[in-house]
Formats: C-alpha cells, structure tokens, sequence
C-alpha cells in the first residue's frame, strides 16, 4: 500500500487511448512528412522524435528504478523473503537493462525513424521493455496500477 | 495549481452525495460551454487557444464570466479545465497531417494575415502557453514538438505558394 502511494505521487504521467511510442513511432507520419518532399522537414521530424524516443526511454528506465527501489524498501524489513521471486525480479531487471541500453544506444547514434523496417524493430523492442517493466511490477508485488507509462 | 478543484478535499462518506452533485453541476457546465461557446470554434487549436485563454497565468485558475454566472465559480473553473484537458487530449491524438489541417483551419480564421501569424507562433512560441498545468512531461514535450512539425509544414506550404519551396528553411 505504501508503495502505491509513493508510486502515485511520484508519477503524473496521464493514461490517453494510444500510448506515447504508438504516436511518436507512427510510421503515417513519417510518410506524410516524406511526401512533403523536403529534407530539412523530413530531419527535423526525425530529430523531434529522436528527442522524444530518448525521453520517453529515460523516464520508462527512471521507473524501473523506482520500482525497484520501492521494492527493496518494502522488503527491507520482512523476514519472509522468497529468494526465488527475488532472483526472477533481478533477472528481469538485468533483462531491462541490456535492452534498454540497447534501445538508447539504436536511438540516441542511429536516430532510425525514416526506415520502416528500424521503426518496427524499435517498437518491438520498446514493447519489450514496457513489458520487462510490468513484468518487474509483478515481480515486486506491486499493484498494476502502478503501470503509469505504456 | 492545475488540479481539479473538486479533487482537492476528498469527501468522505457523508459528503458523498454533495460531491455527486457538484460533479453533476461540473458535467453540466461542460456540456453548456460545448454547446454555447466551444461548438462556435471550428478547429481544436482554436478551442485551446479560448481555453488556455480563460486561465490566468498568475493564479492558474480558470475562469470565464457566463459560465460563472450561470454555475459557481469553482464549477466553472472546473469545467473549464475538463474542457482544457480533453482538447489538448484530443490534439495529442491527431495524426500530424490532421493536425497542420486544423492549425491551418485555427491561423486562417485569426484576423491576422496568415503568413504573419504563422511567423509569430513560429518565433514567439505561444503553443508552449496553451498546455494544461498539470499536463504531463512526455505529453507536454509531444504536444510541443508535434506542434514546431506542423507549423514547419505550414511554413513550407507558404513558400510553396510563394514559389520558393524545396529544400528552404522549414
């Protein structure tokens, strides 16, 4: 309950019908744009959702942090600890990172939003780490709810 | 700041009806300002433009003179901010070429020349103004960013028109 709390306060982000990387990956975007025929346009969209992509991964990763952080402050003091759900929490933790890293790095020297084929294989990976993420939520026995980014 | 007001003292279990009618009043202010003053505006951006107009910057609260009349102010100024909140929900939604159609629509329906009003957001970026207080980061830097795209696009439309398109600044 505690943890649902600190969750609630520490995050503001809003629930909308489509979630922040459907639109910022929308490949109908970047068609528009390319049909626009101009390629200072067609950088500086790639450049606005470059920008995006990186700020949308760095808050996903500030929060799986706080999960785990939140989580080890819940546990800290109970006897029971199941040495089992905590190996599978680090796991996935370790898991998140390393894709993570990978996202970050793809996005941040690539910037590869005017290839379809890239655009899909990020949205795949980044639907992987909101999974690893919700994954972890579980993991920590946490409340669902605390899924605020998706 | 920026937070519904009805939210900010909880109700308890007694209070739970007066809260039930506040709401009410709340849902009935939207649906009076949709019909007599938001309907009028023919583009979401216009409609943002109105609402992000009715908040006063210092204090942050809402607050417009009908409405008011007609409801309380706290009901106004909460509707006023329902209707802020699903505009600016309702932009972030838009496809980009949906949303340089209706930003188009909003800077040719200003009395300001639409050239020149194009050159104003894009220099003095209002748009940053518009959003919710209590909007999220990721949603707020979205909104700006969708927003520096379209009026680019628009931007290279005008010049287009003027004969000077392809490869210019955007």
């Amino acid at each position: 309950m505690r943890c649902e709390l600190f969750w609630a306060r520490a995050t503001r982000v809003r629930c909308r019908r489509t979630t922040f990387f459907d639109r910022i990956f929308n490949t109908a975007d970047l068609d528009y744009i390319a049909a626009q025929g101009c390629a200072p346009l067609a950088a500086l969209l790639a450049n606005e959702r470059r920008h995006l992509a990186l700020l949308w991964l760095r808050k996903i990763k500030s929060e799986a942090f706080a999960i785990l952080a939140a989580h080890r402050n819940a546990v800290r003091h109970h006897s029971d600890v199941r040495q089992w759900s905590e190996l599978r929490l680090l796991l996935h933790v370790a898991n998140f990172y390393c894709v993570y890293l990978a996202v970050y790095a793809f996005v941040k020297y690539r910037g590869a939003f005017r290839l379809h084929a890239s655009v899909r294989s990020l949205r795949t990976l980044c639907e992987h780490l909101a999974q690893m993420r919700s994954l972890m939520i579980a993991d920590a026995g946490l409340a669902p709810s605390w899924g605020a980014i998706r | 700041m920026g937070g519904d007001p009805l939210n900010t003292n909880t109700p308890t279990s007694g209070d739970e009806s007066v809260a039930e009618r506040l709401e009410s009043d709340v849902e009935f202010a939207v649906q009076d300002l949709n019909r007599r003053t938001l309907a009028t505006f023919d583009s979401l951006v216009a409609r943002l433009v109105y609402l992000s107009s009715t908040r006063d910057y210092n204090s942050g609260v809402y607050y417009h003179d009908g409405l008011a009349m007609r409801f309380q102010p706290a009901v106004a100024g909460a509707a006023l901010l329902r209707c802020h909140r699903s505009t600016v929900s309702a932009i972030l939604e838009l496809p980009l070429p949906d949303l340089v159609d209706d930003l188009d629509r909003y800077l040719t329906s200003t009395a300001e020349e639409r050239d020149k009003a194009l050159g104003s957001w894009q220099k003095l970026r209002a748009y940053q103004m518009l959003v919710p207080a209590d909007l999220d980061g990721l949603s707020v830097d979205l909104f700006i960013s969708n927003m520096k795209v379209a009026l680019a696009v628009l931007r290279l439309r005008v010049q287009s028109g003027n004969g000077a398109a392809g490869g210019s600044r955007v």
